[in-house]
């Protein structure tokens, strides 16, 4: 459905599992919306244009009375074909139109129309498949085309082709090769697209039927007949409706009603959970190195957030080691201090957490209870000398300071994506404030910015 | 199967195995609904996938499903020669397996334009199938006016740990819009369809602060999930615009359902997006279960009906 709607939609479409958080890929969604795509697309596969067709396409409306079955063969149609009337056959259920299909075109692409191709997004990948038909002696097309437009302008990339890895060959001699298996069914696929909502066409469902029996696929139009030797022994199972039910998992190609039991060679648990973040936060030796550390008093505890091994390592700093001389960078004491794993009571310091406290400019609150109790550092930093006094400069300061800590505390990748607009906006107001109110020259704003942010990074561990 | 491309980094795809299909909202075809309720016996389950990729695989993971990998060749057992570019997962379950199987597969240089060439030749027929692919890299113009419209799925199932982090996920959303040039509304629906405001506001000080009340208020209480008619709600506020001045839209439909009717539903955005000048949807799909591939059943749902 998610795809579906974006694709018609002419978007993108992203997931999120259960135990991951949305917020990443819902501002990558932002991201590609910001932006206008490539549009227009089309790709050129090397392919000289189809010679006009003279292939009458007019849908028949109902049954002819004697037509030729579906074959992709321009033989002149006999009025007098002695095998029509054997193959009418009465038979129940609904009964296919008939249609003569069209000779299979030189270039069958899917999306097959221009105006289906999606539109290319920065980072949203982009696939399309072809077919190509061609005598047995023409040369393999050597690189192909895509061209677009962008806001109007031209846009183009030539794409080198290369020859499927010969691991990729089937097999078996007449076995479909993989690249066909997977072209066939996007062509399906697009046929399909192309009648919604309406109910596929008598020529659409042959030319499925089609690719279904060209390249072995299943389809709405095709299915595999499963043949088993031992019959006999189970000649009533496939009318059984447990079987047809909607469990994917079951085998098209052979059915084996045989359970296999054993389980001796399962070897799971080799990669087991690799996906999974792991959590330092409550690991014994930590503590152990924080009950070392005193707190300073009316210290706001933190809670430390989930971090990868490395990044613990890199000179991490107590907190407690910073509360006297703050408009100084603090030296380390040596002692590889990590950040105490704090018991839980300040709300988690989260992105979303720090989202609630942006205005919509860009800023971040002109007030110490926000650096205490929403930016979770254990005191308030002394500003540089330029960000005493009023509010406004206390807003500069504290929005120098917000970004400080979301570039420090949310550094995994899907953390920065998540971040980008945040920062971006607040990094903007602060260029733009300091200008017009605090009259730094416009060409200065980015070195004094600079300044003020690593200062502001100092008093963040 | 399907392979979900865009899996947040450039360098991963997720391949999206379903063993079942995601439990739809609203009435099923008569044929379909004739057969609910049987009863089906455990079938063992095996499956075996091999990669054999542009670059060298750094990792395979499954955060469903217990696999075995083995990288360096294309079958389970270690080949003599470990090629880096290939590996190969396999999973064993005689229980009915409960949930889509999701492989994350992470391999050097996978967002490279390729264009793979494929040769088949049976009898006198030759073709050649050609896989072109690419993540694209360019920068994007911006679009300096903009209408941003979100629409949010508050059917019961997006209870508990889905709705809190949509709700988180909205507030850095709507502090990440462009402050100058836009406009914004938030659309809640179910088996209803209301919104913030009856048309998109400017964005400022104030239509903030109430989006980010109203959002912290999100729960999922709507009941059913019709997204046909939830979209059509949208794409009528629109209409409701002067159109001369009306900006270009990107509606954001964040979802953890499947409905019946997809066709419909298709058709009718794809007219909109030709009709309205300027409208796009994106769609973020939340939970495990969002169906990608629910074809085979649409199209047998199709033929039938």
């Amino acid at each position: 459905m998610c795809d579906g709607i974006a694709r018609a939609g002419r978007g993108v479409a992203t997931y999120v599992r259960e135990a991951e958080k949305p917020d990443a890929k819902l501002v990558g969604l932002l991201k590609s919306a910001r932006g206008a795509p490539v549009d227009n697309v089309s790709v050129d596969w090397g392919v000289p244009p189809e010679p006009v067709d003279d292939f009458d396409m007019v849908e028949p409306t109902e049954a002819p009375a004697a037509s030729t079955p579906a074959a992709p063969s321009t033989a002149p149609i006999s009025l007098f074909d002695d095998t029509s009337a054997t193959i009418q056959q009465p038979e129940l259920g609904p009964t296919d139109i008939e249609v003569q299909l069209p000779p299979v075109p030189r270039l069958q692409q899917a999306p097959a129309r221009a105006d289906q191709l999606p539109p290319l997004y920065p980072g949203d990948r982009f696939s399309l498949f072809a077919i190509i038909s061609g005598e047995a002696s023409s040369a393999l097309p050597q690189s192909i085309k895509i061209s677009g437009t962008m806001n109007g302008a031209p846009v183009t990339l030539d794409v080198a082709v290369e020859a499927a890895p010969t691991e990729l060959a089937p097999k078996d001699q007449g076995a479909v090769p993989f690249i066909h298996t997977l072209a066939a069914r996007a062509l399906i696929q697009d046929i399909e697209d192309a009648a919604k909502p309406s109910p596929l066409t008598a020529l659409a469902k042959a030319q499925i039927a089609r690719l279904g029996t060209t390249y072995s696929l299943a389809s709405s139009q095709t299915s595999f007949v499963a043949i088993d030797e031992r019959a006999e022994q189970i000649a009533a199972k496939p009318a059984d409706p447990e079987v047809s039910h909607s469990n994917l998992s079951e085998d098209c190609g052979e059915v084996d009603y045989e359970r296999e039991e054993s389980d001796d060679d399962m070897g799971f648990g080799l990669f087991d959970g690799g996906g999974t973040p792991v959590t330092f936060a409550s690991s014994p030796v930590l503590s152990g190195i924080a009950a070392t550390l005193s707190a300073p008093p009316g210290a706001v505890s933190r809670q430390k957030l989930a971090v990868s091994a490395d990044e613990e390592s890199d000179d991490d700093m107590g907190f407690a080691l910073m509360d006297d001389d703050v408009s100084v960078p603090v030296q380390t004491s040596g002692v590889p201090a990590q950040t105490p794993p704090a018991p839980v009571q300040a709300p988690e310091l989260s992105i979303s957490s720090l989202a609630r406290t942006q205005q919509f400019d860009g800023s971040f609150p002109a007030t110490d209870s926000f650096i205490i109790a929403d930016l979770q550092l254990g005191t308030v930093p002394v500003p540089p000398p330029q960000l005493v006094g009023g509010e406004v400069k206390q807003a500069v300061w504290n929005t120098i300071l917000a970004l400080a800590v979301i570039k420090k505390r949310f550094s995994t990748p899907e953390e920065r994506i998540a971040c980008e607009f945040m920062e971006d906006k607040a990094k903007e107001w602060i260029l733009e404030t300091i200008v017009d109110e605090l009259g730094v020259a416009g060409d200065e704003a980015e070195k004094q910015f600079a300044l003020w942010m690593g200062l502001a990074e100092s008093h963040v561990n | 199967m399907s392979i979900i491309a865009h899996a947040g980094t450039n360098d991963s795809l997720r391949i999206l195995i379903p063993t079942s299909v995601a439990p739809f909202y609203g009435t099923p075809p008569a044929t379909l609904r004739d057969s609910r309720g049987v009863s089906y016996p455990a079938p063992s389950f095996e499956l075996s996938a091999a990669f054999q990729m542009a670059g060298n695989i750094t990792s395979i993971t499954s955060d469903t499903h217990s696999v075995s990998v083995s990288l360096g060749s294309l079958t389970a057992e270690v080949a003599s020669d470990f090629n880096p570019t290939r590996a190969h997962v396999s999973l064993r379950a005689d229980k009915l397996l409960t949930n889509d199987i999701v492989l994350e597969l992470k391999s050097v240089g996978l967002d490279r334009p390729r264009c793979l060439v494929q040769r088949r030749v049976v009898g006198n027929e030759t073709t050649s199938a050609l896989s072109l692919t690419l993540v694209p890299r360019f920068a994007a113009t911006p679009i300096s006016s903009q209408e941003y419209i979100f629409l949010v799925d508050r059917s019961g199932s997006m209870s508990g740990g889905r709705i809190r982090a949509v709700r988180d996920a909205l507030q850095i959303m709507v502090r990440s819009l462009p402050s100058k040039g836009t406009t914004f509304n938030i659309f809640s629906f179910g088996d209803r369809c209301d919104s913030l405001w009856p048309t998109s506001v400017p964005y400022d000080k104030e239509s903030v602060t109430n989006a980010a009340s109203h959002i912290d208020h999100l729960d999922a209480n709507y009941g059913g999930t019709e997204i046909a008619r939830a979209l059509q709600t949208v794409f009528d506020s629109r209409k409701s615009a002067d159109s001369a001045t009306q900006k270009p839209a990107a509606v954001f439909v964040l979802t953890d359902g499947e409905a019946w009717d997809l066709d419909r539903v298709f058709a009718n955005v794809a007219n909109t997006v030709k009709d309205v000048r300027g409208t796009r949807v994106f769609v973020l799909g939340v939970g495990n279960q969002v169906s990608t591939e629910v074809r085979i059943f649409e199209s047998i749902s199709l033929s039938r009906s």
